[in-house]
């Protein structure tokens, strides 16, 4: 469609593993084996999935950290491997990511003044120190930062300043697209809420667009317009957030919803409905990714690979079989 | 001072599993010893399983590590009580604490690579347990001790439920996935029968499916070897699906206590109140979380008073002036607030 801001089409990334003396290939790991999905303006974007489904890959893709095996990533209509340079500069400043882990973001030894107005200057977004100094200080009061932290090293701020901090760098550059990697897998629960209810809150005031990629579907839930759910490198479902919590239809989509333990002692108790655990993606399983570790897999999981195909309206799943797990999506009364 | 958690404690017979009562624990940073854990008390039952929740750096690791006798080298215990089945454990000596520890309290970290010996297949170390403590193989009826150790290493797989144990036993801990290393320490931890399990944010570094897995396993091991479980966690969820009672701790104290059905119904603690609070869930509908405002207080700068005041929606005055008093407001709920001194205020 055209009026998405980012589109991935048919996206695979494969990377060659146990590359022997003399370079030759032993194995590929199909990290991302076929994706396509639009994130369209102002929306969140929730990718959620397991260890190994390749969440972070797209993410890589989509900031030109890695170059696809195959497929094309766009971002407002331009097809982000033909960029030339002066578009390639605003390419940088448009879209931003932060990552999981903020200690890891920060040079050790650089003053948060410095790692804020560090990128302004590399991405031309100002001319002069005075304009850069204004431009991170009103990022810091975006994310609720005092500007005394503008003097301090990374390991002399708390964990959730720290993450503030990651977010105001990102915010700083004026970008139109940001990706959040694990944005508040690093910190305690009572700042966890703080983080997302400061990140609704910048999408708004900032008209931005999300890419949230989490395993967490609780934070998915609370953020995303549509969810997708990944498995070993493909999509498995993916339809809007209401439709997809309330009428998951795909095996493991139900089974990643009933794995969240209630906080509720009276409501139902833990329901384990993916058996094992995530195949190697070096050796991928036959027919249905999810097979082996499927409750309900038939003959033609192992045999054949089943297509992600319109279900319901707007509502995509993998499965030969969607909505066989959807009884058992444990009852979650109302609170 | 103590006569609230003494009368909560009074209407249980049997002398507990574990009692810890008025602990306190100091930290050495940067020349002066911070006070980490201030008068810290709860009670396990045999078969109960105690949740203790917090956020990191609320004191529920170093309480843990307090019981086995593991504090690292820069705390010291400045005071209190840990008894474990009636016997005091502080004070012993190194020898008398590695008894202990073989055989009354076991424990399963969040990390199960860091407990595995990367050199030694699963079955040469569960046997290894059984060749430290030959007490715990049964009559070994013909067979060798040898064989018998591997045969029960073998059972134990089979009790955490890995599939295929007889393979498994003979596996390096890197062939295995991190669900299957963490059932093999739970194995390891289980196959010593402690009175005692410590399990301290064992699912963590695990995929939620797997978490489920390891989850149900407890819920299981709950029923069938009646565990004796203290349940560190951060997550609300696992603590109302797991425990029989909650412990939650703030910055080195114990805020609130109670069985889990009252917790979760009517918090009384405001720490309580916010941290469930905090915990967003997925039913019907977009739920709305309130953050708690501010940050948990650095050990070494701890505010005056109750150490949640800076952070708390209902503080007044008395709360930056004073520490409060541990209450004990109904049967078996304890709650250390200024809010509910002179049992006035009720829900």
């Amino acid at each position: 469609m055209s009026d998405d801001l980012v589109r991935l089409d048919g996206v695979a990334k494969h990377f060659p593993v146990g590359g022997g003396f003399f370079g030759r290939t032993a194995a590929r790991v199909k990290a991302v084996d076929g994706v396509s999905f639009g994130i369209r303006e102002g929306q969140t974007f929730g990718l959620v999935g397991e260890s190994g489904c390749g969440k972070s890959t797209i993410a890589m893709l989509l900031v030109k950290l890695l170059e696809p095996t195959a497929g094309r990533l766009t971002f407002e209509g331009a097809d982000l491997a033909r960029l030339d340079r002066g578009a390639m500069k605003d390419f940088r400043r448009r879209v931003q990511i932060v990552f999981q882990d903020p200690y890891g973001s920060l040079d050790p030894r650089q003053t948060m003044l410095k790692a804020l107005i560090e990128p302004l200057f590399t991405l031309k977004v100002v001319a002069d120190r005075a304009a850069a100094v204004a431009r991170a200080e009103r990022a810091l009061e975006m994310v609720g930062l005092d500007r005394e932290v503008l003097k301090r090293l990374p390991h002399e701020l708390s964990g959730g300043q720290r993450q503030r901090l990651v977010v105001a760098r990102a915010l700083a550059v004026g970008p139109r697209f940001v990706i959040l990697d694990e944005p508040t897998s690093s910190v305690d629960v009572s700042l966890q809420a703080q983080i997302l209810s400061l990140l609704a809150e910048l999408k708004r005031g900032q008209g931005l667009t999300y890419l949230l990629i989490s395993h967490n579907l609780v934070v998915i839930r609370y953020m995303s317009d549509v969810v997708a759910v990944m498995y070993l490198g493909k999509i498995v479902e993916m339809a809007s957030s209401e439709e997809l919590f309330t009428r998951p239809l795909h095996p493991y989509t139900v089974a990643l919803i009933s794995a969240i333990p209630v906080p509720d002692p009276e409501a139902s108790t833990i329901a384990a409905l993916a058996k094992g655990d995530v195949p190697s993606p070096v050796n991928l399983p036959s027919g249905c990714r999810y097979h082996s570790r499927c409750p309900y897999a038939q003959t033609v999981c192992r045999e054949q690979e089943p297509p992600l195909r319109e279900l319901r309206a707007g509502h995509y799943g993998a499965c030969h079989f969607p909505g066989v797990a959807a009884s058992a999506v444990p009852y979650r009364p109302e609170s | 001072m103590t006569s609230a958690t003494r009368r909560s404690g009074a209407a249980a017979t049997a002398v507990p599993v574990l009692e810890i009562s008025d602990l306190s624990v100091e930290l050495s940073i940067g020349g002066r010893w911070i006070q980490a854990l201030d008068r810290v008390g709860l009670t396990i039952q045999r078969g109960e399983v105690l949740g203790l929740v917090g956020e990191s750096g609320s004191g529920k690791s170093l309480t843990a590590l307090s019981i086995a006798g593991l504090l690292p080298g820069n705390a010291r215990v400045a005071g209190g009580s840990i008894r474990l089945n009636g016997e005091e454990v502080l004070g012993k000596s190194e020898q008398a604490l590695n008894r202990l520890r073989a055989r009354s309290v076991a424990l399963v970290f969040q990390n199960p690579t860091s407990y595995l010996n990367p050199v030694l297949t699963v079955g040469a170390q569960i046997a290894e347990i059984f060749e430290l403590n030959p007490e715990l193989l049964e009559a070994a009826g013909g067979r060798t001790r040898r064989r018998e150790a591997w045969r029960q290493s073998i059972e134990a797989l089979r009790l955490v439920r890995i599939p295929d144990p007889e393979r498994v036993v003979e596996r390096y801990p890197f062939e295995l996935s991190g669900g299957m290393q963490q059932r093999v320490v739970i194995a390891m931890a289980l196959v010593r029968q402690p009175d005692l399990v410590i399990a301290d944010e064992i699912t963590t570094a695990l995929d939620v499916t797997v978490q489920a897995q390891i989850l149900s396993l407890l819920a299981e091991l709950r029923r069938t070897v009646r565990l004796t479980l203290l349940l560190i966690t951060h997550d609300m969820g696992i603590v109302a699906q797991l425990a029989d009672r909650v412990v939650v701790m703030y910055s080195g104290s114990v805020v609130e206590s109670s069985d889990v059905r009252t917790l979760f119904k009517s918090p009384r603690h405001p720490y309580s109140k916010a941290l469930l609070e905090t915990v967003p869930t997925i039913d019907g509908g977009r739920t709305v979380f309130r953050p708690i405002r501010g940050a948990m207080p650095a050990l070494t700068d701890p505010p005056a008073g109750c150490r949640f005041h800076p952070r708390c929606p209902d503080a007044f005055d008395q709360c930056s002036r004073r520490k409060p008093e541990r209450l004990a407001l109904d049967p078996g709920r304890v709650v250390a607030c200024h809010l509910y001194e002179g049992g006035a205020v009720s829900e």
